[in-house]
């Protein structure tokens, strides 16, 4: 296994995890009201707010050990918040505030009416109020992540919910999860391959499952990643910065 | 246009309206947990139930939103219609969702529209107002009359836990949509009954005491509550009635029968309430483990 498949932005495996500037991006000008283009990642808060990052994926994948990691490595140096969406439980949450990554009024838990997807979808007013009420009771807030209930491969987050998002698939899943696709898989801004370190256990071949992504995927990144052989999610948490620092770049 | 803001109505009755109604069952929830509810024929039960009560109360609140929309101290009018409906609401875990759904609510018709009315904006409703207050300024603003308001209220009130009912119970969703249907004529009286309760012109009937009309109604054979209610809820405002005469009515966009009324008394107003659905809210708030808000 060659570690640039780690990271890669290109079919044809670009050692450099890239992240793809689209043509035309939701902007804001001074006196003109704020407009959102079709094209590229959904709406981005800039200075309007945090910027959002949704976090989906199929049940077990590893989204939550994600959200820790990134809590972790980001809680220390942003002002950080998140919203879980479980399923039946508070289980994330409690997870979440029982590992001590972020402090508990910083993690809000929402139900979701017995459809993840939809919570993240459809009627994403849940949501939407959780994410009101963190930057009402924490401002200034640089980022906000919200999790989904584990869902299926058609799970996606709303535009209107969300700035970016990252769909996790884990290895353990089965090697044909990339080439299957679904919305998650090919158009999240971010595809994370999970527990690469299952591979040999699992007998996943990690080449094929970065080559479908990357065919299902054109050039949108892929990450390839163990938690357990980099706990702090090193590639994601740059992504994530590097997605600040565009909005960043796009509001000034 | 065969009725006015009938497109807009249609809309704001919608399940699918992205308004937060996803997250409600309507105690529905709480309800299959204790067994209450198993089965369609047991549904249908429950929805009658809460038709009677919480459609009749959230019916009646809609349609006076509607008209004192196009009050000239519509903000003041409205900030004492929220307060009834906190007096009407006595479980405070409902009270809580029907803020969070009219939070939702006022999201979209924010979105949707400028403004309720010349006389009021949407700010004036503060940031959590009750689901039906909102719902009756939205049909003001999409030019829906009052009756439209208490038949969009009374819908919603079935309609949403059925189809909480349909996904926890993986009922046939043809089976519930027939329930439904077969629900629309008790739909309807129980929208009319509410209008009735104020004598609102809107109601296309002539004034009459509130409690005989709700005997009239019963009458028809829709089991509806035919009880006077002894005097306005405990938390209720004083019986005033609030005087609509100077309403203009070019103030709501469209609907020529609306801002009709000359006088409102809010005290008039239904405050049916079911002791089985406030224990069932209650029950399901303090509940750790759950898939619904309410």
């Amino acid at each position: 296994m060659r570690p640039d498949l780690y990271l890669t932005d290109s079919a044809h495996g670009g050692a450099r995890l890239g992240v793809p500037r689209p043509a035309a991006l939701p902007h804001e000008l001074p006196g003109e009201d704020p407009h959102e283009h079709l094209s590229g990642p959904g709406r981005l808060s800039g200075a309007n707010g945090p910027l959002r990052v949704g976090i989906g994926g199929p049940v077990g994948s590893g989204k939550t050990a994600l959200v820790a990691a990134l809590c972790r490595v980001l809680g220390e140096r942003l002002q950080l918040g998140v919203v879980t969406n479980d399923i039946y439980t508070t289980e994330d949450a409690d997870f979440l505030r029982r590992n001590a990554v972020l402090p508990d009024e910083r993690i809000v838990a929402v139900q979701t009416g017995c459809c993840p997807h939809t919570a993240i979808r459809d009627d994403i007013t849940a949501n939407l109020d959780a994410i009101d009420d963190l930057v009402e009771r924490l401002e200034p807030l640089d980022l906000v992540l919200v999790e989904s209930g584990g869902d299926n491969l058609t799970a996606s987050f709303s535009k209107g919910l969300v700035d970016v998002q990252i769909f996790v698939v884990d290895v353990a899943g089965g090697d044909k999860v990339p080439r299957k696709g679904g919305p998650g898989v090919t158009t999240a801004d971010l595809l994370v391959i999970n527990k690469t370190d299952l591979a040999p256990l699992v007998g996943a071949d990690l080449e094929v499952m970065a080559g479908d992504a990357h065919k299902v995927r054109g050039s949108q990144p892929v990450v390839l990643q163990s938690l357990r052989e980099d706990p702090r999610a090193s590639a994601v948490a740059d992504w994530v910065l590097a997605q600040l620092d565009r909005t960043a770049a796009v509001s000034a | 246009m065969l009725v006015p803001g009938i497109a807009s109505l249609l809309a704001l009755a919608d399940q699918r309206l992205p308004s937060g109604g996803h997250v409600h069952s309507g105690g529905i929830e709480q309800a299959i947990t204790e067994g209450l509810v198993t089965e369609v024929a047991g549904l249908e039960r429950f929805l009658e139930r809460r038709l009677r009560t919480t459609g009749l109360v959230t019916a009646g609140l809609a349609a006076a939103a509607t008209v004192l929309s196009a009050s000239p101290q519509a903000p003041a009018h409205l900030a004492q219609l929220d307060a009834e409906a906190d007096a009407r609401t006595p479980s405070p875990a409902q009270r809580i969702a029907s803020r969070a759904q009219g939070r939702g609510l006022l999201r979209t018709a924010k979105a949707a529209w400028a403004a309720p009315s010349t006389t009021l904006s949407w700010t004036d409703l503060g940031a959590r107002p009750h689901h039906p207050v909102v719902l009756g300024c939205a049909c003001a603003a999409g030019g829906v009359s009052a009756q439209g308001a208490a038949l969009a209220a009374a819908y919603l009130s079935v309609s949403a836990p059925s189809t909480a009912a349909q996904r926890l119970l993986a009922l046939d969703p043809v089976s519930v949509a027939a329930v439904t249907v077969r629900l629309g004529p008790a739909i309807e009286q129980i929208a009319a009954a509410a209008l009735l309760s104020w004598g609102s012109p809107d109601s296309g009937q002539p004034e009459s005491h509130p409690g005989t009309n709700r005997t009239k109604t019963a009458e028809a054979g829709h089991n509806i509550p035919a009880h006077t209610p002894p005097g306005p809820p405990i938390g209720a405002t004083p019986p005033q009635q609030l005087d609509l005469t100077k309403a203009d009515p070019a103030a709501v966009s469209t609907g020529p029968d609306q801002g009709a009324a000359d006088v409102l008394d809010l005290a008039l107003l239904p405050d049916d309430s079911d002791p089985l659905l406030d224990l069932l809210a209650e029950r399901h708030a303090a509940r750790e483990e759950r898939l619904f808000a309410s």
